[in-house]
């Protein structure tokens, strides 16, 4: 199956903030650990909301932690 | 394996159970030559409808209060599962109304062929959708991604 054209920085982020677990970050951000383990890999775009959660549970803007790959225009 | 899998593999289970059933079913019918019109063969025809109709009724309970599991990629996929599975209906009945077109051209079909028709468009839907759920957590889906 084709990985997702969604890229993240995620990993990174969890090591910089207290080694966070994907548990923990499951947890705040309201989702299963599975939804975040087929996020890292860019197996699954989340949605917007659950983008935004993410991004604030570490903090950050949005584009710091997902990239988009596809054709720039 | 999540708690979305587990249940789909569940789902699994009863549903080609089911398909076991309805296949004896049809077989009892078939060697049993039962006829609607004759009283003792009714009430059995009945029971046999009866013991098709279990598998669904714990499909239905498994589903009950799904929305308490899931999180959005699980819902996701569940959608998708459940198009792939609607598909696959829409097939599986067109395929079957060709064949009877081939078959039987000007002739008729037992009366106990649609509801066992129906079941078995039921069965089919279940399957179908738990495989492509069960593929897509597998191999991770393009979920997300058009």
């Amino acid at each position: 199956m084709a990985k997702s054209k969604v890229t993240n920085q995620i990993r990174r982020l969890r090591f910089e903030n207290g080694e966070m677990t994907q548990q923990q970050l499951a947890d705040a951000a309201g989702v299963t650990r599975q939804t975040i383990i087929a996020i890292e890999a860019s197996k699954y775009a989340p949605s917007l909301t659950l983008a935004f959660k993410i991004a604030q549970v570490f903090a950050v803007s949005i584009e710091n932690v997902f990239q988009y790959q596809g054709k720039s225009f | 394996m999540n708690k979305a899998q587990k249940r789909t593999w569940l789902k699994l289970a009863v549903s080609v159970a089911g398909l076991l059933v309805m296949a004896g079913a049809l077989t009892m019918i078939k060697i049993n030559d039962l006829d609607m019109a004759d009283e003792a063969d009714h009430t059995a025809l009945r029971l046999l409808g009866l013991l098709c109709t279990i598998p669904l009724i714990l499909v239905v309970i498994l589903n009950w209060g799904w929305k308490k599991i899931y999180d959005e990629r699980d819902m996701h996929i569940e959608r998708r599962s459940l198009i792939i599975g609607s598909t696959a209906v829409f097939v599986f009945l067109g395929g079957v109304v060709m064949i009877l077109i081939v078959i039987k051209p000007l002739g008729s079909i037992n009366v106990y062929f649609l509801p066992s028709l129906v079941y078995l468009a039921c069965f089919v839907l279940i399957l179908v959708s738990s495989v492509a759920t069960l593929v897509q957590y597998g191999w991770g889906g393009k979920d997300g991604e058009k």
